[in-house]
């Protein structure tokens, strides 16, 4: 067994004088013929196709095989032949493993012969005794293996020739690639600024993710293009979409271990990729790719930071070397995907806050419709009541009018003489009938009142010729029970913006109530100034109001529950209504009492400060004073007695 | 009721459904020193009471009354030849202040509420006779 290996110098240097004489005689034609043969082809695995083809017919080869070298798994693989090469070639040797891999380690030629006795020459063609087998190396890069086989010794002119041939082929090779890898750059740099154009204003993440998944088949020229989501509940990576797959198998496709180029690039969360899946040693036994028919595959994690979202992965049905431009691509094609997931996952979350808002929008604005409804409801209850009220007045006052007249008609004596008994029933029917219109007439108040219809005709005047006459009919109200009446006005009594009507009304309740409550003693009725305001009170010296029950003076319809006020007659309106009115006006009432001594009312007026009132104020007070002095001799602090004989007639109130 | 009658011959029609107010607003007409009160129940008597009258000095008008109402009845009552510049009252337990605003809105020439003040009456009366406005609602 012979076996030349030629190993660096040493055995070029031996063959070199007879290199010399077959290299003169190599013929340049046929090499001018080889490199336009190769030069026309697109790819590198054309180029080889080519070129082994050449090998058979113009290098005296029975058979020419060849390996590609795949960088990534350091194998020998995607087998090729020309000639009557064996059919049962294995797809993938190892760097190393037979002179093959001898000559991928070593990057040198070698020529074998006595093959049938050499174990380690292999795959070798049926009844090939020598063989050329020679690296297709270009700028440090290994493209292939390549095995010109002959049943003869290959003869010296022979392998000049193929010595010839293997830079032409390497370095067609090599351009070949090149050439690809500019016009796929070029394409990848068109392609990646429409894809840009198109992520940046499709704002359908659907559509989005189609499109890079669309990009990456066609710049990376694959069969397949992929792209899956990581499901971490379930721990498995499921297609979000896809290109060259059919829809039901792609949708039915799940990645669950690392026995798989896809399952390691999430596993590990780094770019991985195969130039032959059959020989990779990474995966398992049959990858799904595999049975897809795929040869080469390339995949990238998705990351959004440090965030594994899904994997991108491109796969070929030929043998494919994925260079670090392509990578690079890939990779930027799933930073752009990255995005767009990221963003979807952001556009889920802010729809469903959203959708949360609008059922709290939805929410409030049933809750708005249902206040509106109750609204609605509460004027048309009032508009009700209103009515209601409205009719029963002019129901009850009809009648009225007759029984209070004729009865004053007949105890006038218009009607002829009545007895004093005639007289004093007269007299209990008409008040009967006055306490009913008074009723009515509260009612109807409260009622304008809630309405917020109650209106305040306000002029701004002294509040002293008011309290003077409602001291005058106090008078009539005290005389049976003979009570002293006084009151306390003080000179300087500011002028004050009031509807007089009303705050008449307001005091003939306090001074009637205080009349009613109080038994002996007296009742003052008095005002000051304090600070921005008047405060006017009725004082008694009557039953008292306990502390529990001072609240309850201004609910409506209340009495105070006590033997006495039990006997007294009202209708529980007279307190409310007047402490209405004096808010009306921008005052307050208030209470003080103390049970079984007596009973204050207070109620404020605001004083208008501006410089028309304080003259007016100036004016007022000098005449009221003058008034004062000459009725009621009231100083600031002294009370002033008066008797029901000096007053005025209460008629005339 | 010591106020003088302002016009004692004048003719004061009244329209009331109610005989018994009507009743009582003649005789309170009638103390007041007024003995001229003509009486229509309902404004489909109004052309039969006035027509034997060249004449009205005063109407007191009821304003709620079946059929015909008092704002209805005023437009006719004021192209009665009868009633030129006649002022017309509106006498009405209706005294709510929208029920003012509308007899004013009617064209009305006054107001006074049921019940009546007695005090009050006779001079309210000979004030719309001499040419002043009333208006009380209560």
């Amino acid at each position: 067994m012979q076996i030349f290996r030629g190993r660096g110098k040493e055995s070029t240097g031996a063959l070199r004088t007879e290199e010399m004489k077959a290299l003169a005689g190599v013929d340049a034609v046929q090499l001018a013929t080889l490199a336009s043969l190769l030069s026309g082809e697109k790819d590198t695995n054309g180029v080889l196709d080519k070129a082994l083809n050449w090998l058979h017919k113009n290098a005296g080869s029975r058979a020419v095989v060849c390996y590609r070298y795949d960088e990534a798994g350091h194998t020998l693989s995607n087998p090729m032949s020309a000639g009557n090469a064996p059919t049962d070639l294995p797809p993938s040797i190892r760097v190393g493993q037979t002179v093959y891999g001898d000559v991928a380690r070593d990057r040198v030629p070698i020529f074998a012969n006595n093959l049938d006795r050499d174990p380690r020459f292999g795959p070798k063609a049926e009844n090939a005794i020598s063989a050329y087998v020679f690296p297709i190396v270009h700028q440090q890069a290994l493209y292939a293996i390549i095995a010109a086989q002959s049943e003869h010794d290959l003869s010296q002119e022979q392998i000049a020739l193929i010595k010839s041939a293997t830079p032409i082929i390497a370095s067609v090779m090599g351009l070949t690639q090149q050439l690809y890898d500019a016009r796929r750059a070029q394409l990848t740099f068109d392609r990646l600024q429409s894809l840009a154009q198109r992520l940046t204003t499709q704002l359908e993440t659907g559509q989005l993710l189609q499109d890079v998944v669309n990009a990456g088949r066609e710049m990376l020229d694959t069969d397949i293009s992929i792209l899956l989501n990581l499901n971490e509940q379930l721990g498995e990576l499921h297609p979000v979409a896809w290109s060259g797959i059919q829809d039901e198998t792609a949708k039915l496709f799940r990645v669950r271990s690392r026995d798989d180029i896809k399952g390691l690039v999430a596993w590990a969360k780094k770019p991985a990729r195969s130039s032959d899946l059959r020989t990779d040693q990474r995966t398992g036994t049959v990858s799904f790719a595999e049975t897809a028919g795929m040869i080469s595959e390339m995949a990238v994690p998705v990351m959004y930071g440090d965030i594994l979202l899904g994997i991108l992965a491109v796969e070929a049905k030929t043998f494919r070397r994925f260079t670090d431009p392509e990578m690079e691509l890939l990779q930027s094609l799933a930073s752009h995907a990255g995005v767009a997931m990221r963003n979807a996952q952001l556009f889920e979350d802010l729809r469903t806050v959203n959708r949360k808002m609008e059922r709290a929008v939805a929410d409030t604005t049933i809750a708005r419709q249902q206040a509106e409804n109750a609204r609605i409801a509460a004027v048309e209850a009032t508009r009700l009541k209103t009515e209601f009220i409205n009719n029963m007045s002019h129901e009850l006052r009809t009648p009225l009018n007759t029984i209070i007249n004729f009865t004053r008609i007949m105890s006038d004596g218009h009607t002829g003489e009545v007895t004093e008994q005639q007289g004093q029933y007269l007299g209990f029917v008409r008040e009967s009938g006055e306490h009913l219109l008074g009723l009515i007439n509260d009612i109807l108040d409260m009622a304008k009142i809630e309405a917020g219809r109650m209106e305040i005709r306000k002029e701004f005047t002294s509040i002293e010729p008011i309290l003077r006459g409602v001291m005058s009919t106090a008078v009539g109200l005290t005389r049976e029970n003979n009570l002293s009446l006084k009151l306390n006005i003080p000179a300087d009594l500011p002028n004050v913006e009031i509807d007089t009507r009303r705050i008449r009304q307001v005091l003939l309740n306090l001074v009637s109530n205080a009349a009613k409550f109080t038994q002996k003693g007296s009742l003052t009725l008095g005002a000051e100034r304090r600070k921005n305001q008047i405060v006017v009170y009725v004082k008694d010296t009557g039953i008292g109001i306990k502390p529990e029950d001072l609240d309850k003076v201004f609910e409506e319809f209340r009495q105070i529950d006590g033997s006495l006020a039990r006997e007294q007659t009202g209708t529980g309106l007279g307190m409310p209504i007047s402490k209405k009115f004096i808010e009306l006006h921008g005052g307050e009432m208030w209470i003080q009492s103390q049970f079984g001594v007596g009973t204050t009312v207070y109620f404020s007026l605001p004083v208008l400060v501006q410089q028309s009132s304080q003259q007016m104020v100036g004016q007022q007070t000098g005449q009221s004073n003058a008034t004062a002095t000459s009725e009621f001799p009231a100083a600031e602090a002294s009370e002033s007695d008066i008797t029901p004989d000096t007053t005025p007639d209460a008629a005339a109130v | 009721m010591t106020v003088p009658p302002a016009k004692p011959d004048a003719i004061i029609l009244l329209v009331e459904d109610d005989r018994r107010n009507s009743e009582l607003t003649r005789v309170m007409l009638k103390i007041a020193g007024y003995n001229n009160m003509i009486y229509a129940e309902s404004g489909k008597d109004v052309a039969r009471v006035v027509e034997p009258y060249a004449h009205i000095d005063l109407v007191l008008c009821d304003i709620q009354m079946p059929g015909e109402d008092g704002y209805q009845l005023y437009e006719r009552l004021r192209r009665m030849p009868q009633l030129q510049n006649t002022p017309i009252i509106a006498v009405t337990a209706l005294v709510m202040p929208d029920d003012v605003t509308r007899v004013e809105e009617a064209g009305f020439n006054g107001f006074m509420g049921k019940p009546f003040n007695f005090d009050r009456f006779g001079g309210q009366i000979g004030r719309i006779l001499a040419g002043e406005s009333v208006w009380e609602a209560r």
